[in-house]
Formats: C-alpha cells, structure tokens, sequence
C-alpha cells in the first residue's frame, strides 16, 4: 500500500537535529519505505542526514510517501510528530 | 621592556571572563587520508574493519554521553544522539559499503569522497546559515569515525593544562562536550556562530567563548590572555593594570555565586512576607539533589524526554 499525505513544519526551528533524530528513531521499527519531499527534492526519511540537508523551515509543507504494510500507522504516527511539534 | 597590550573585537558565543595562557589546539584529523586501490578479496575485509570504526565511534558517543548527563550539561546529552542516530543512517552504513565494493578502494579514501559529495550537495542546496551550522556535526562525526578507523591512534581529546584558552580554527560540538567544564577554559575560534551546537554546548557548560578572531597572532605568542564574553574582546597581553581589573571582576562573577548559594537556605517570600512557590525544571532524577541545593521546594518542570535519551542501545548492528 502507497499512502501520501501533506503535513506542516510547526515547530520553530523547522527540521533540525532534534526533529530528524525523532523521525529516524520513530521510522526504525517501520517496515515501510518512507520519503519525504520538499521543495522539489525527494529524500529517505529513514535518513537522518538527508532530513538536514532539506533545511525545512517553520510554515512549509512537507510531502509524506509511505509505502509497504504497515504505511497507514507509520503515516499516522509521523503525522502526530510533526503535530506536537516535535515536542518543542 | 613590557609589548604592548592588543585587543581584538570578536564574536561572543559563551559569556563570562577566562584568563590564561594560549593553548593551539590543531585537530590532527584535518590531514587528507592516503588513498590506496585493493584487491576483490580485500573487500570484506574493508567493509569489517569499517563496521567496527562504527561500532567504536558508537561506544565512544555513549560514553560521552554518560559524563554529560552526570554533569547535567542536558542540550549536549540531545545533541550527542543525533550524532549516534547518524551512525544509523543508511549514507553512513549501506552506502558507503555499497561503495567500497564499487570503488575498490581503502575505506579511509571511500568514506572521505562520500562524505565530501554530502558536503557539497549540502551546500549546494542549502543557503540557510542555520542549517549550515548543522553540517558540523556531519563533520565532527566522520572525523570520529576516521580515527577510529586508525584503530592505533585513539588520541586522548584535550590533554590540556588549566587554566589554558583553547585557540583553534573550529572546535566540533564533541571537542567540545568532552572538555570539563570546571577547569577554567576559555575558547577563542576563527570560524563559529552563535546557532553552533558548539556554542551551545560552550554556554551550556559555562565556558566563555569568542569567535571570529583572526588568529595570527598567536602564533607566536605565549603571553597571557583574556576572553571577556561581556565585551567580545580578546586581549592579548594584558597590562598589569587591565590584568587586575578583569580579576577582580572574576572574583566579583564567582563572589557573588558564593553569596548566593549561602542565602539559599531563606524561605521564598518577598520582603513584605509574601511567599511565592519555587519549583525547578529538572531533566533527570539527579538534578533533585541540586534543586534541594538550591532551596527548591518542588519540581515544575520535569523533561521526560531525556530520560530516553542514550537509552537507545537496542539493534544496533
């Protein structure tokens, strides 16, 4: 299954170390091939160091792709993250 | 005859005065690794040995890890895990296997022309001087991962005596977080922001710091030096006169701590008998020992989220 969703950067700093160090740690037990796109770019959200080099900022809209068995919940959960703003 | 006395203005990243004498610290992993082709059946081999650069450069995180939360330096605790996660992260495993099967070259040269094509795509595509910032600890970590590839040479970080003011081109936030911090340093960098985790690391750990200094002029100089953090000001050479005056302000800074740590023991109220509740934010259990140190009388604040972090050992390779 291939599910693709928008979410908003919320938080204030955007997509940091702190934010993509949590999205590497919440898509390591996801047996689903996760991506994100931004601005034009399309990266693997499993890698941290990609998530950086996007410089996503605070206000902008990241495109989610997740596709295998379990896509829905990982989708799920990625989007309340992004929602709580990384807890910041 | 006395030289005279120089200032020079720069960039506060950590407040606070440190009086010493220069320290050059030169980060030895600045030299390009030789690059060598090996033969097919040397490939495993290779791809073994890098694994366990990984496997140490993980052990070592923790175990600065491990100091840094006994010390409560808690921004520095965070930090540190982005740089384990990135050990994870399949640019930094599959990848550069995937290339020293291709490129059938000594890990050290593989890794290095991997890390490169990062860095330039990074700064091809990024222009935000924030995000910038964050390439360093990219940086730092591939250095880690390049001496532990050495294996021979674990170089103890910072055998530096006190009272010395680190003097360096760029100090990585690791080089940082494994100085302590209760042995009076003073930083003084060529290159740094303020949105550095170095410089906060530096802040965290009350370590004043002044970047954006050109750094010549210690070169060949061994005279003594302050960093004054209130000011940005370097001074090198210091009068007897200015000597004394940045002393005292440092007796002052320290006395007035002092004062304050005798007066703990008062109730919270205010003059007229007002009393007010004085909670702490605290990050783990130890920080309730320095609360009760303190006069606190109850947490306000408790951040869970570090009572996960460094706890992250499991499936790892």
């Amino acid at each position: 299954m291939k599910i693709t969703c928008k979410v908003k950067i919320k938080n204030a700093l955007g997509l940091h170390a702190r934010p993509a160090t949590m999205i590497a740690r919440l898509l390591q037990s996801s047996k689903c091939a996760v991506s994100f796109t931004y601005k034009n770019e399309t990266i693997n959200a499993k890698s941290i160091m990609s998530i950086l080099m996007l410089a996503a900022r605070k206000n902008t809209l990241v495109t989610i792709t997740a596709e295998g068995v379990d896509a829905e919940e990982t989708l799920d959960k990625l989007k309340d993250a992004f929602d709580k703003k990384f807890g910041e | 005859m006395r030289e005279e006395e120089i200032r020079i203005k720069g960039v506060t990243l950590s407040d606070g005065i440190a009086i010493g004498t220069p320290y050059l610290f030169h980060s030895s992993q600045e030299e390009v690794p030789p690059q060598f082709p090996i033969a097919i059946g040397e490939v495993d081999q290779e791809i073994a040995r890098y694994r366990k650069a990984l496997f140490s450069s993980k052990e070592d995180l923790e175990s600065l890890q491990n100091s840094l939360e006994k010390e409560g330096s808690l921004d520095a605790v965070t930090i540190i895990d982005a740089h384990i996660e990135m050990l994870k992260d399949p640019l930094m495993t599959t990848h550069v296997e995937e290339k020293i099967r291709q490129m059938k070259q000594n890990t050290e040269a593989v890794f290095r022309s991997v890390m490169t094509e990062y860095e330039n795509k990074f700064f091809a595509k990024t222009s935000d001087m924030f995000f910038q910032e964050r390439l360093n600890d990219v940086l730092d970590l591939s250095k880690r991962i390049l001496r532990n590839l050495d294996g021979k040479q674990k170089k103890p970080f910072f055998e530096i005596p006190d009272h010395s003011i680190i003097i360096a081109k760029i100090l990585t936030p690791t080089e940082t977080a494994s100085l302590q911090a209760d042995r009076s340093f003073g930083f003084i960098t060529e290159k740094g922001g303020t949105n550095s985790h170095t410089a906060l690391i530096a802040r965290g750990k009350g370590i004043p710091f002044i970047s954006q200094v050109d750094l010549s002029i210690f070169e060949r100089m061994k005279k003594q030096i302050i960093v004054d953090g209130a000011s940005g000001f370097v001074i090198v050479n210091p009068s007897l006169k200015t000597l004394s005056t940045y002393q005292k302000m440092k007796e002052k800074a320290s006395s007035e701590v002092i004062a304050l740590q005798q007066e703990t023991y008062l109730q919270a109220e205010t003059k007229d008998g007002f009393s007010v509740n004085l909670f702490a934010n605290i990050g783990s259990a130890c920080d309730v020992d320095l609360m009760h140190q303190f006069g606190g009388e109850g947490v306000g604040l408790f951040r869970t989220e570090y009572l996960f972090s460094g706890r992250d050992s499991l499936f790892f390779f």
